[in-house]
């Protein structure tokens, strides 16, 4: 028996959210955005009604409302959309223990073992979604294949409200003819170097020779090319595999505007450092492959990864580490819209060490989590995130 | 892995809101809380409908929120399970 792996995808999910909570805004194109300003905002979600008329996510607020100009800009309530996504994994948790959220509106199910508990794949799935539809009142497009990739391609030709289940052989009819930047991680620029082989299609990239292939994208171009043949097995990610250490932590932020005010970039810097150590701390881990990334959000950004001796869980560390990365890159000025701060070649946690001055430090951060932990967020916080967090 | 519940803006100020204290009576049934009426400013305004709900965790406190409607205008209320006390965060015309 062929593995049966199901993407569960939210509707437009913040909007839709939005939208339950709130009835006025039911039918009309409503986009998410950033708390700040609506003017100075990327959208992060769009109503089916904005879609509609041509908004798409990840736009510019300024550009979706010339565009539609009576769009109702709703500041993205990012409590609201966790808790409902963690409700909606733990309704999915009833069907199969090996569920993955992939993203906060995205799931993965391993339903191989568990479908006969339900008759048939088509049960379980009007089941899931009817559940779903009824405690939060939001729909969702699932998909259903022998592959993650293709499970996931199978829900998104069938949004809004979908169920598509198919098996190997229906997948690889339905990719035949199927344009190759449909397949998830075929962007514009890689679409364009396809094209110029001559491959439109995900049939066409299923038959291609590896060899050429190879020589033009390397481990990628046969990666997709796999994925097109219905062949990429990777498996579910569940959350109970504790021995599995995540590959890296990151955060990223859009901000209000291109600035040149490095301070304000510093502090923000910091903040991005914090927050990615807050959560190394509270997974128990360390890193030291520090990657740092920063764009104006036009053009191509400055992006360098750089791995220390010791491994670090403080923010100060990793910030500082940041620098010397900017130090590197040679940008004595950084003129930015958007930063990341990602930790990888992850280890446990081990925090003993030679030194006083690091022990103090240590339970310095010991102490600022526990208050953090019983206070809420960002009680203590270092006086240099200032410019950042108020 | 991807992590949802790291977030930077729990504290940031929202603008617009409310942050009257309420009374409210509520049904606490299998779980759940279903509020049913509330009174604000001396005034009583029943609840027809609760649209949404949601919790958040804010160090030890965890607030529990509900969008409700009284058929003219929409709510945002919420619990705080330290002090026990409700507020109205929100309110908008239907």
């Amino acid at each position: 028996m062929s593995a049966l792996i199901m993407h569960v995808d939210m509707d437009a999910f913040f909007a839709s959210v939005e939208q339950q909570a709130n009835p006025a805004l039911r039918g009309k194109p409503v986009i998410i955005g950033g708390r700040d300003n609506k003017y100075h905002s990327i959208i992060c979600a769009a109503s089916y009604e904005a879609k509609a008329l041509g908004i798409k996510n990840a736009m510019f607020s300024q550009e979706a409302l010339r565009i539609c100009p009576q769009a109702i800009f709703v500041p993205a309530d990012t409590a609201k959309y966790v808790y409902t996504s963690n409700q909606i994994f733990a309704i999915l948790k009833s069907y199969t223990p090996q569920v993955e959220k992939f993203s906060v509106d995205e799931f993965f199910l391993d339903i191989t073992g568990s479908v006969g508990l339900f008759g048939s794949v088509e049960n379980l799935a009007q089941d899931l979604k009817r559940r779903i539809r009824q405690a939060f009142g939001i729909s969702c497009s699932v998909g259903v294949a022998p592959t993650k990739l293709s499970a996931k391609l199978m829900a998104k030709l069938k949004k809004p409200d979908g169920l598509l289940i198919a098996d190997r052989a229906q997948v690889l009819e339905i990719l035949q003819d199927l344009p190759i930047e449909k397949i998830c991680g075929i962007g514009p620029r890689l679409k364009k170097r396809f094209h110029q082989l001559g491959i439109l299609t995900c049939g066409q990239l299923a038959q291609y020779p590896d060899d050429i292939l190879d020589d033009h994208f390397g481990v990628t171009g046969l990666w997709l090319k796999a994925i097109c043949q219905v062949q990429d097995h990777s498996a579910v990610e569940y959350f109970e595999e504790k021995n599995t250490l995540p590959k890296s932590v990151g955060h990223s932020q859009t901000l209000r505007e291109v600035t040149s005010d490095q301070p304000y970039i510093r502090s923000w810097i910091y903040l991005l450092a914090e927050m990615v150590a807050q959560r190394l701390r509270q997974k128990g881990l360390q890193g030291r492959t520090i990657y740092f990334y920063a764009s104006d959000g036009f053009e191509g950004g400055y992006a360098k990864r750089k791995t220390f001796h010791e491994p670090t869980y403080d923010g100060q560390e990793i910030y500082q580490r940041c620098l010397e990365i900017i130090r590197l890159l040679g940008q004595a000025s950084l003129t930015v819209r958007v930063l990341g701060v990602s930790v990888s070649n992850l280890s446990a946690a081990d925090s003993y060490y030679l030194f006083e001055e690091q022990n103090k430090r240590d339970r310095v951060l010991k102490a600022v989590d526990q208050i953090n932990h019983r206070f809420g967020d960002w009680t203590v916080v270092p006086a240099a995130l200032k410019a950042a967090v108020y | 892995m991807f992590n949802s519940d790291s977030r930077w803006d729990r504290q940031l100020p929202s603008q617009g809101y409310e942050e009257d204290m309420i009374e409210v009576g509520a049904l606490f049934k299998q779980g759940r809380i279903i509020p049913k009426a509330f009174i604000w400013k001396n005034r009583k305004y029943q609840i027809k409908e609760m649209t949404y709900h949601w919790q958040e965790r804010r160090g030890a406190e965890v607030l529990y929120y509900f969008t409700v409607s009284d058929g003219v205008n929409l709510y945002q209320i919420h619990l705080n399970n330290r002090y026990m006390h409700w507020r109205l965060e929100k309110v908008c015309p239907l």
